[in-house]
């Protein structure tokens, strides 16, 4: 007997808060469908197809931990689909996406590069932090994590695809709001756009049929082995076992695949009852969820027990009728490839060949090598600009990545370093710009003196000799020697060089001629040469220049000292 | 999802070419979901058993519930099934079936919905489509219909207590007050004998019992056969209201018509108006998208029909079923029509003439058949200064003339 099942047409809206309406049942339906079962089978499909590529890689390159790799493509693919989720929604539509996509992109690339190192246990010593230091492309030169990352970007790109192509399809607050009004109460200009959703649903159907082809083919190489490359021989190629894992990724593939081919029509479906006024109640997405995971499974166990293809009769009759096909393409080819070197011979003008006369290369003399000892490398300033930039973009796109998530990064204590720096960069510009200004001050009051009193001598002042450096002992040394003969008959002309006013300076006083010459050695060294002047210096000149300085006081004595008259 | 072939193509090269046979078991999985898609969902759909249920004739007011039961009769569930019932916006008291549920095997599932029945008409009741189609859409969507059935709205009938309505047939059913028409199988007792009574009116056993001549006294009585003459000329009628004037007039009609049902009087119907159901077979009717009822086209030609009077049940239900469907022409001016027309009454039978104004014309119109020996009684149904004119002209001219305009006056102007 047949069970009678009574659907009201029009729903009651249940008074009790706590009893969900129809049309709450359904967003909620939908809301797991969309933010949990979506992404889960999106993420399987894509780890799939990419388990599937890298344990072939693992079979070609088994060196290389390349099954690894499954786990970031897992985690990184899913976490694209909820990025894409979390874009989607409107409180995000004032987001820059591209910035944000290119932060995701940055933070992938510098997890593969973390990942890739731990896996290989290859952690860049010092030698190799200065080579990246000098040269910041050394650090993309690694194979492994340059395919690594390849697969992760095309894995994660399917998946932000296919995420996008869901999202297309999901229906928005908007039009469920809209559409579940009353027609009369519909405002024109409120209504929402309309997604192409069966052009969304078409596009995911190309993706699953063009990863099952990918998967397919990777699941039909891994069975085979060549045994060497390099020989050319067809030979050599061996059939290995079909691999657990590769069984468990078509199984997976296939199985999401159809899932979310199901879940793509059930969305093309709801906007079409939405739009047309159908009344839905919850227990249609269920059942639609519910079936589907049976049918899959009914049909996956009956086909199970089937004969395989390959040893059924039928399947042998297929087999042979693909080789005759495969053969009568290859005789095609052959009759066409002979028919076209009849008809085209190799040369029309029937000309015997001529070789060419041989011409031995000119051997050229070896370039002389440069005796110059090899320059030693300077400091990596665009090495390091460029890794400042690239931790400070790095950082930037972290903080910009986890920010909107609500992930908060401690924002306080970066800016109190920052307002040290400024602090401090302020304080510092404060001081040059002060000693600029009295250094201006002083030119300017120096300049206007001389104008007024030009004649007249400058100020002196004391000098405390041990507060000088030596290279600024010896030019006093020289300077004060000058300026005490200033007064008398041995001043130095200004045209006079110090070598020629040591000339004079000896005429006058020939008895320390020898501390004159070591006095005006001294000057000139230290003020001319770059050579490094040091106290020894210093020590071997001062008592030179004492001497010096007291056979210049006894000379001015002598001439200030009135002339005795003899008796 | 036409690509799903060329996977399977693919997907069988490659296993035989490269002898993987887990592949078949991908081909088996693929070949499966295809047939269930292409020949599962077809095979419900003809197992799929759909009945509306309703009463296809209701009267004005009543409550009218429409049934719609579906039942899957197969052995497997159906995923989705699309259900849209299309009713006329007139008729629309709940909101139609349109909806989507999944059905599982050998279960029925029954909907309901009830209809407004306040205006009169011939409606249409459907089509019903049912879609249905498979989980995955990897083949085309699959859809039955169930033909559209019809209901007859009757115009709404206005009870009447008690109307003269004069007639020159005797021994009828209808008692009335000229003495001219007694009836001698309606007894009503006896009195004293008076100078000029009938010998054959004497009660011999009452006047032996009393030993005084007795007379019988019998209830007068009148057949009245009726004919109800409609005017539905649509320019007679005034156009600040004429829809409401329309409906007026059908309505006077059968609650007149049911009247003399009740009074077991024979009674007919003619009217220049037309029933589009009898309309020539180029230019069907169709249902009109507004009020959703059924209509002539502009152009079709118009069939002027007329029910002659008889009475039983059957017949009233008849004649109201025309005047549910009856719409208003604009060819046959009502005049012109009558002098035309021969009305399939005899001598002494009664034209109740329904029309929304009248004029010296109608008047003389109506003269001619009072001296053909017809009773018309002219129901002027919309109010107008002129009636009184009218009245007078009638009166002058030997009949009655009655101002209807609303279901109050029913009883006043005929008594």
């Amino acid at each position: 007997m047949s069970e009678i099942i009574t659907q009201d047409p029009t729903p009651e809206t249940a008074d009790d808060e706590a009893i969900l309406t129809p049309i709450e049942e359904v967003q909620r339906s939908n809301r797991f469908s969309r933010f949990v079962v979506q992404p889960m089978l999106i993420g399987i499909m894509v780890a799939s197809i990419a388990g599937a590529f890298l344990s072939i890689l693992n079979s070609a390159s088994g060196r290389l931990p390349w099954l690894w790799m499954f786990l970031p493509i897992l985690i990184f693919s899913l976490e694209g689909v909820y990025t894409t989720i979390w874009l989607t929604r409107p409180d995000q539509r004032l987001l820059n996406k591209t910035l944000y996509r290119a932060a995701e992109v940055l933070l992938i690339v510098v997890t593969v590069r973390i990942y890739s190192w731990w896996l290989t246990n290859s952690w860049p010593t010092v030698a190799d932090l200065e080579v990246y230091l000098r040269t910041p492309s050394e650090i993309f030169a690694d194979p492994f994590f340059f395919a690594s990352a390849a697969i992760l970007f095309m894995a994660w790109g399917w998946g932000l695809v296919l995420s996008e192509a869901f999202q297309h399809l999901a229906l928005n607050s908007a039009e469920m709001r809209y559409y579940n009004m009353p027609v009369r109460e519909r405002p024109a200009i409120e209504r929402p756009s309309t997604p192409f959703r069966s052009l969304a649903y078409e596009q995911y159907g190309r993706h699953f049929i063009l990863g099952a082809v990918l998967i397919t083919a990777f699941a039909a190489l891994s069975t085979i082995e060549i045994a060497d490359l390099s020989s050319n021989n067809w030979r050599g190629i061996r059939r290995l076992p079909f691999p657990a894992g590769m069984l468990a990724a078509l199984l997976a593939y296939f199985g999401a695949g159809f899932s979310l081919l199901s879940q793509a029509r059930l969305a093309v479906m709801n906007s079409r009852w939405l739009y047309g006024g159908l009344d839905k109640t919850i227990v249609v997405e269920q059942s639609w969820v519910r079936q589907t995971g049976w049918l899959l499974a009914l049909v996956g166990t009956i086909a199970a027990f089937l004969p395989l293809g390959s040893t059924t009769l039928i399947g042998r009759l297929l087999e042979g009728l693909i080789r005759l096909v495969f053969w009568l393409a290859v005789l095609i080819t052959s009759l066409f490839a002979a028919l076209f070197a009849m008809l085209f011979p190799a040369s029309e003008n029937n000309e015997e060949f001529i070789p060419e006369e041989f011409v031995p290369p000119q051997i050229l003399p070896p370039e002389p090598i440069s005796d110059l000892p090899p320059a030693e490398p300077g400091f990596p300033i665009i090495g390091t600009l460029f890794w400042i930039i690239a931790i400070g973009v790095t950082i930037a796109a972290i903080a910009f990545f986890l920010n909107d998530r609500g992930i908060k990064i401690p924002m306080p204590n970066w800016r109190k370093v920052w307002s040290a720096i400024t602090n401090w960069w302020n304080s510092l510009w404060r001081i040059v710009v002060n000693q600029a200004v009295d250094l201006r001050d002083a030119v300017v009051t120096r300049l206007v003196r001389d104008e007024i009193e030009p004649d007249q001598n400058r100020p002196w002042r004391f000098i405390r000799l041990n507060s000088l450096n030596p290279r600024q002992k010896l030019r006093y040394f020289y300077l004060s020697t000058v300026q005490r003969t200033e007064q008398g008959e041995l001043a130095r002309d200004d045209s006079e060089t110090p070598l020629e006013y040591a000339a004079e300076l000896k005429e006058h006083l020939p008895q320390v001629a020898k501390e004159i010459d070591a006095v005006t050695a001294g000057f000139l060294q230290a003020r001319y040469d770059d050579k490094e002047v040091t106290a020894a210096d210093v020590a071997e000149i001062e008592p030179l220049w004492k001497t010096l300085r007291k056979s210049i006081k006894s000379q001015g004595k002598q001439k200030n000292d009135p002339p005795v008259e003899s008796t | 999802m036409k690509n799903l072939i060329g996977l399977i193509l693919f997907l069988l090269a490659v296993a035989f070419l490269f002898r993987v046979d887990f592949i078949f078991y991908i081909i088996y999985v693929c070949i499966g979901l295809y047939v269930w898609s292409r020949w599962g969902i077809p095979y419900r759909l003809e197992k799929l058993k759909v009945k509306r249920l309703f009463q296809d004739h209701a009267f004005w007011g009543d409550k009218l519930e429409i049934k719609l039961r579906v039942e899957n009769g197969s052995f497997l569930r159906i995923p989705w099934l699309e259900i849209y019932d299309s009713v006329a916006v007139q008729l629309s008291a709940t909101r139609p079936i349109n909806t989507v549920i999944p059905l599982p095997a050998k279960e029925t599932a029954e909907f309901d919905y009830e209809v407004s029945t306040h205006r009169r008409g011939y409606y249409r009741i459907g089509p019903t489509r049912f879609r249905t189609g498979d989980l995955f859409g990897l083949y085309e969507e699959h859809a039955v219909e169930l033909p559209a059935q019809y209901l007859t709205i009757y115009p709404r009938i206005t009870p009447i207590e008690r109307i003269q309505i004069s007639s020159r047939l005797p021994f009828g059913t209808i008692i009335s007050k000229q003495q001219l028409f007694e009836d001698p199988a309606r007894p009503t007792g006896v009195r004293d004998f008076r100078s000029g009574d009938s010998m054959r009116q004497i009660n011999w056993k009452v006047s032996a019992h009393t030993q005084n001549l007795m007379v019988k006294t019998l209830q007068p009585a009148i057949y009245l056969e009726t004919m109800i003459v409609l005017n539905l000329f649509g320019g007679d009628f005034a156009s600040w209201d004429k829809h409401a004037n329309i409906e007026w007039g059908i309505e006077l009609a059968a609650s007149l018509a049911a009247h003399l049902h009740g009074k077991r009087q024979p009674v007919g119907l003619a009217s220049n108006g037309t029933d589009p159901l009898q309309t020539d077979s180029t230019h069907p009717p169709e249902f009109d998208p507004t009020s959703g009822r059924l209509i002539n086209q502009a152009d079709s030609a118009q069939t002027l029909y007329s029910l002659p009077p008889n009475n039983g049940r059957a017949h009233l239900m008849k004649l109201l079923e025309r005047l549910a469907r009856i719409e208003t022409a604009e060819v046959a001016n009502f005049n012109d029509w009558l002098r035309t027309t021969t009305l399939p009454i005899g001598w002494g039978g009664t034209a109740l003439v329904i029309t929304p104004q009248a004029d010296d014309q109608l008047c003389q119109t109506l003269h001619h058949w009072v001296r053909r020996g017809i009773n018309p009684i002219l129901i002027h149904t919309e109010k107008s200064n002129r009636f009184y004119a009218v009245k007078d002209r009638a009166r002058q001219l030997g009949f009655v003339a009655v101002e209807v305009s609303a279901p109050a006056d029913l009883e006043v102007a005929f008594n």
